[in-house]
């Protein structure tokens, strides 16, 4: 159950997180490194709705950042509209060659980081 | 600590973490109605491989089956829900509604009366709520000549729909004038094959 935006749990929390993420405006974070932020490496479930909360449109405190794990290249990021398309279509674009990926996995080569935007 | 991943952000305590990237993917109505078409696509295609599996259930527990898969993906979505009498399938995030209508197939009136009782008693025909889909569980042989039969009866049948081209041979969408709002609808037909019947055990 996601965390309702504007009730008190949701405004203490953005408040805590603001506070947490200060020096980190403008940076990508990993997840686990959220987690070590937050001191919840031993309840991903929390930070997940914390995220949750923050990448909502109305709060807008992070927003998800993407990255196409490639064998050749390592982690390349992948352009915004990209990943809309994916859900949309079931098309992934590889980030150097454009061409439609064919891997059968392709979620597991979709790495989902979090700028802050502060 | 796994990396986290699209795939892994669907499991148990990250799916906040998928839900939001749906969320913020979302800009329009039309967004909504492309990620419900292509996880329905998804979920149909691999209801078919596992067809043995579906045998013996009724509509009911095949719609069940479909509609398990949006938990994840935060939106709201519900069987039997009261939209001008019982919708067999609604979907819903922020303020968009989709609507969907399912019938095993046994005859041709009984697709009739799924097409009326989505179209005239449960779409609204207002905006961010006039997409829809209607699914034929097909259990008999030949499932591609009921996706003709039943084109020929929605021509013969209701002047004002416009038919769109047959994808993969079975599957096509048409739109449609909703009587109460004088505004154009759009529902995709999925006629799912789910006859199985292997008969390796006869020899």
């Amino acid at each position: 159950m996601a965390i309702t935006v504007g009730s008190p749990e949701a405004d203490e929390l953005i408040s805590d997180a603001k506070s947490l993420l200060q020096g980190y405006v403008g940076a990508t974070v990993p997840f686990v490194r959220l987690c070590k932020i937050f001191k919840l490496e031993q309840n991903e479930l929390r930070m997940a709705e914390i995220i949750e909360l923050a990448c909502n449109k109305k709060i807008r405190l992070m927003k998800h950042v993407y990255f196409y794990l490639d064998d050749e290249f390592g982690p390349i990021l992948l352009k915004d509209g990209l990943i809309k398309h994916y859900l949309k279509f079931d098309e992934l674009y590889h980030p150097v060659s454009n061409a439609i990926i064919e891997n059968m996995d392709v979620e597991e080569r979709v790495l989902i980081e979090f700028e802050v935007i502060g | 600590m796994t990396p986290l991943t699209l795939k892994t952000a669907k499991e148990k305590d990250l799916v906040p973490i998928f839900r939001s990237a749906i969320s913020a993917e979302i800009d329009c109505y039309g967004d909504f109605v492309d990620i419900i078409r292509n996880v329905l696509k998804r979920v149909i295609k691999s209801m078919i491989r596992g067809r043995n599996h579906f045998q013996g259930l009724g509509e009911d527990q095949i719609t069940y089956h479909i509609i398990s898969h949006f938990d994840a993906y935060g939106f709201s979505s519900s069987h039997d829900k009261q939209i001008g009498g019982h919708v067999d399938v609604t979907i819903e995030f922020e303020d968009y509604l989709w609507y969907g209508e399912a019938k095993i197939h046994s005859s041709y009136i009984t697709l009739q009366k799924g097409w009326a009782q989505l179209t005239t008693r449960y779409m609204t025909g207002m905006v961010d709520e006039d997409r829809g889909a209607f699914l034929i569980y097909n259990f008999n042989k030949d499932a591609l000549s009921v996706t003709t039969n039943w084109r020929e009866v929605m021509q013969e049948q209701y002047a004002d729909i416009t038919l769109g081209d047959v994808e993969d041979d079975l599957n096509f969408v048409c739109s449609g004038i909703h009587e109460g709002t004088g505004r154009p609808y759009i529902v995709d037909h999925y006629n799912i094959p789910l006859y199985f019947e292997p008969k390796d055990r006869s020899i």
